[in-house]
């Protein structure tokens, strides 16, 4: 009876042991597996860098459609202080997102983890804050602004309304992902982590932001030089 | 061979568990004294490392050779406090995790937490089966002897 406790003890014990021995060598493994999938860098190409010189041109082209109108030639119908008004939020945009940081950050030619969450926070500040919620998010309700009285503006502000409102929540879950890379990354996002690469993904998916963003400042400078004429 | 493995194994886990004792203190200490909290509260992540401790010291005077020479439990034991040793590191060292850099701390106690449990659950299963292996029938008198006279 004795001897066979001892043998039962010795069984649990065994076991235990077992099991602490597949624990730490999964605890181990998987550490080794996050530590590669963070530290990992992206080299980029010479495309990604003509895609950037795109965005910096795009943004010069909004300078050149908001240059266009001046307040003591202009014989058009519209109000020229709401014309005057939408030409300096554009400009403000404009040098808000093409400033020294952007060139910094867009110049890098090898992306880390901490590049693309820099590049995030710069797109929530500087794009997302300051040029989208400050500056174009008042023309989205033109009619509560008599600063901002222009015929055309009504029809385009269902338009504007959609558009900021995704591009402002568009880069809400890459922070999410970036922020989460300080804990384990278990089963349930193991499939994910095989299809996602956590610096070159992150970076391309903040750049389409970019791009999209960007793009939709020109479209409304476009915009704003045709009311102009 | 096998003794000599088992010898390395002894020192090692002792060696390890300072290290890894030392490294959990560190940023447990840092962890309660950002968030102003009283370090008692932090006495359940402590007690597994006293209670290891403490079988650590039976089997030694006691001369525990059921535990002592068990070359498997010697290995989980090493192998647990190199992982402990391992992720305490990754929490200090590891700048790519952002919360480090975001929190200003230079700790990343969001990943440290997260590890807390497992730590727990490693270190309580070795002192389980630590208790387990402590069980184990006395020698016969005639068979202690004639191991006795053989050394001799």
């Amino acid at each position: 009876m004795k001897k066979l406790l001892v043998e039962y003890f010795n069984m649990i014990g065994y076991a235990l042991c077992g099991i602490i021995f597949g624990l730490t060598f999964f605890l181990i493994f998987i550490n080794f597996y996050h530590y590669n999938d963070i530290s990992s860098t992206y080299l980029k190409q010479e495309s990604d860098f003509k895609a950037n010189k795109e965005l910096k041109d795009k943004l010069q082209k909004i300078n050149d459609n908001v240059a266009s109108f001046d307040i003591n030639n202009y014989s058009g119908t519209e109000n020229i202080y709401a014309l005057a008004s939408i030409k300096t939020r554009l400009e403000t945009c404009s040098s808000k997102i093409n400033n020294e940081d952007l060139t910094k950050i867009l110049d890098k030619k090898e992306v880390t983890i901490k590049d693309v969450y820099e590049m995030q926070q710069f797109y929530q500040i500087n794009i997302s804050n300051e040029c989208l919620v400050k500056q174009l998010y008042e023309l989205v309700t033109p009619t509560d602004n008599p600063n901002l009285q222009i015929s055309k503006l009504n029809e385009l502000s269902p338009f504007l309304k959609n558009n900021i409102e995704d591009l402002m929540k568009s880069t809400d879950y890459l922070q999410k992902v970036i922020k989460n890379n300080s804990s384990y990354s278990f089963s349930s996002n193991s499939s994910k982590i095989d299809l996602y690469e956590q610096t070159k993904d992150s970076y391309y998916a903040l750049l389409n932001n970019y791009r999209s963003a960007i793009d939709f400042i020109y479209d409304i400078s476009v915009w704003y030089k045709e009311v102009l004429g | 061979m096998k003794k000599i493995l088992n010898g390395l194994f002894i020192v090692l886990r002792f060696i390890l568990f300072i290290i890894a004792f030392s490294m959990t203190l560190y940023i447990v200490l840092s962890m309660y004294e950002r968030i102003n909290k009283d370090i008692v509260n932090a006495l359940p992540i402590f007690l597994p490392y006293a209670l290891f401790l403490l079988l650590l010291l039976i089997n030694s005077n006691l001369n525990q050779k059921s535990v002592n020479q068990n070359i498997f439990y010697n290995l989980t034991c090493c192998l647990v406090f190199s992982c402990i040793c391992l992720i305490d590191a990754r929490a200090i060292f590891d700048k790519n995790m952002l919360l480090n850099e975001i929190m200003g701390c230079n700790i990343n106690f969001s990943y440290f937490s997260d590890f807390i449990s497992f730590m727990k659950i490693m270190l309580y299963g070795l002192i389980i089966s630590n208790i387990c292996f402590m069980v184990h029938e006395k020698e016969p008198k005639e068979l202690e002897i004639a191991k006795k006279i053989e050394v001799i």
